[in-house]
């Protein structure tokens, strides 16, 4: 009896080693003109070398910026939202085109069942600022590059690699995985506003 | 007597002749493709030349002696999204022929037509040769490609190795490409998928590589899309209308 015991929780275990999900990391095609905009644009205008780029613009191809997936687990006893932080999947990488990435798969090792499913949200990042690389999305927040996160989305099945069927890396689905990078921080909004307001007043008082 | 003699010499010549020109003017060809699937591995291949019955028992027997008893065809329903029943070789012993077996009621559950894919499950101790023979197609070729955010396993419907490309590509197998398709490969070596291509831009409008072509992470210099072998297939999720043509004119002249 114990022997059975041990060999279903080694076979258990097994399985568990083997679990995992895969996804196409790529906001290609992910826009109509009926859903949200899966791009990702910019917030504030920036220049890159001679090309100045208008905030709500698509952002440039290139290393300019750098994005990368990130999962969260999905815990049925709390189906509206992760219970578990958001971690770092890789790769990572840079817009393929105008205002699309197109990373290729993404395995994430710790979804269970394979091809389960799983919280999933896009963050990107300024590559680099003032001659520093950034090789994380903190990295780039710690030193006030500029940065964006696109909302949370639940993938209700991931792609099952394993045989005898594997399935493909199922698709971030329409509207998914857009950010705008460079949103001014609340902050600075703030400020902005209190200055208004200031200006108001003075014109007043005139 | 003499002129029916001669009449007859005459009618059985222009028969001849016709008959002569006909072989002369043929345009068929016929051949055969051979692929190995190695042992314990899966593989997306598909039926790369045409037979009037294009049933498996037909244009794929195996060996019938046991020794490749098992091997596994997988086809994908596109409506549901998922595989349909198995289908797995049987011998009957050496000599006696085989038969590919499977649950599924349909009727045509065993026919593959050229322009299908399929994954083939190798569970033997030994490397399988797989023999197509039968015609190449030729003409105005269409082959059905499930849309509307389908998925579905395709392949070429002739037997020729090129680039994926779109309808703009000349010398690309120049598949129907919209803005949004991505399309999988399946890589023998490591058992998996390799990183997917999309499609972007519309084809023939611009320049290939900055409006329009296919992205792939591992070839960003690359716009063509997969190299697909003879006898090869891809899974493809189309967008755009619920049914697309891929259209081919194709002759081996």
């Amino acid at each position: 009896m114990k022997k059975l015991a041990i060999t279903i929780a080694a076979v258990f275990a097994t399985l568990n080693i083997f679990a995992q999900g895969t996804v196409n990391f790529s906001n290609l095609g992910l826009t109509t003109l009926t859903s949200a905009d899966a791009f990702v644009r910019l917030g504030v205008p920036i220049t890159v070398g001679t090309t100045t780029y208008a905030a709500g613009a698509k952002a440039p191809a290139g290393a300019t910026f750098t994005v990368q997936l990130f999962w969260s687990p999905f815990d049925s006893t709390s189906p509206n939202a992760p219970t578990a932080p958001f971690q770092a999947e890789t790769p990572s990488g840079h817009l393929a085109i105008l205002g699309v990435y197109n990373l290729g798969t993404v395995t994430i090792a710790g979804i269970t069942p394979p091809g389960g499913m799983g919280w999933f949200e896009v963050k990107g990042w300024e590559s680099a600022l003032a001659g520093v690389a950034f090789n994380t999305y903190d990295d780039a927040v710690a030193a006030g590059a500029l940065t964006g996160v696109s909302a949370m989305f639940l993938l209700g099945g991931t792609g099952n690699p394993l045989p005898p069927n594997p399935t493909v890396p199922v698709s971030m689905g329409t509207g998914h995985g857009g950010i705008i990078i460079g949103v001014p921080e609340p902050a600075i909004l703030g400020l902005g506003l209190l200055g208004g307001a200031a200006m108001l007043l003075l014109r007043r008082r005139k | 007597m003499r002129t029916k003699t001669l009449v007859l010499t005459a009618a059985i010549s222009a028969a001849a002749l016709a008959t002569s020109m006909a072989q002369v003017f043929s345009v068929n060809a016929v051949g055969y493709v051979k692929v190995t699937v190695p042992t314990g591995k899966l593989q997306l291949l598909a039926n790369p030349l045409n037979q009037p019955n294009n049933d498996l028992n037909i244009i794929l027997p195996l060996k019938d002696d046991g020794s490749q008893d098992g091997v596994t065809i997988y086809r994908f329903d596109p409506v549901s999204g998922q595989y349909r029943n198995a289908i797995g070789w049987a011998g009957n012993g050496a000599g006696m022929g085989g038969v590919w077996l499977t649950a599924d009621p349909d009727p045509n559950a065993t026919v593959i037509n050229p322009g299908e894919g399929f994954f083939v499950n190798n569970i033997t101790a030994a490397d399988v040769d797989l023999t197509f023979v039968g015609e190449v197609m030729q003409g105005n070729l269409s082959n059905p490609i499930p849309g509307n955010g389908a998925l579905s396993i395709r392949s070429s419907q002739v037997p020729q190795s090129s680039n994926l490309g779109d309808p703009s590509q000349a010398g690309s197998l120049l598949f129907p490409a919209l803005e949004g398709d991505t399309v999988y490969t399946f890589n023998v070596g490591t058992q998996g998928y390799d990183n997917a291509y999309g499609y972007f831009g519309v084809s023939g409008v611009g320049v290939l590589g900055t409006d329009y072509g296919w992205l792939h992470a591992d070839t960003p210099a690359d716009f063509g899309g997969p190299v697909l072998p003879v006898a090869g297939s891809f899974f493809v999720l189309k967008v755009g209308a619920a049914v697309q043509a891929w259209t081919r004119t194709f002759s081996v002249n």
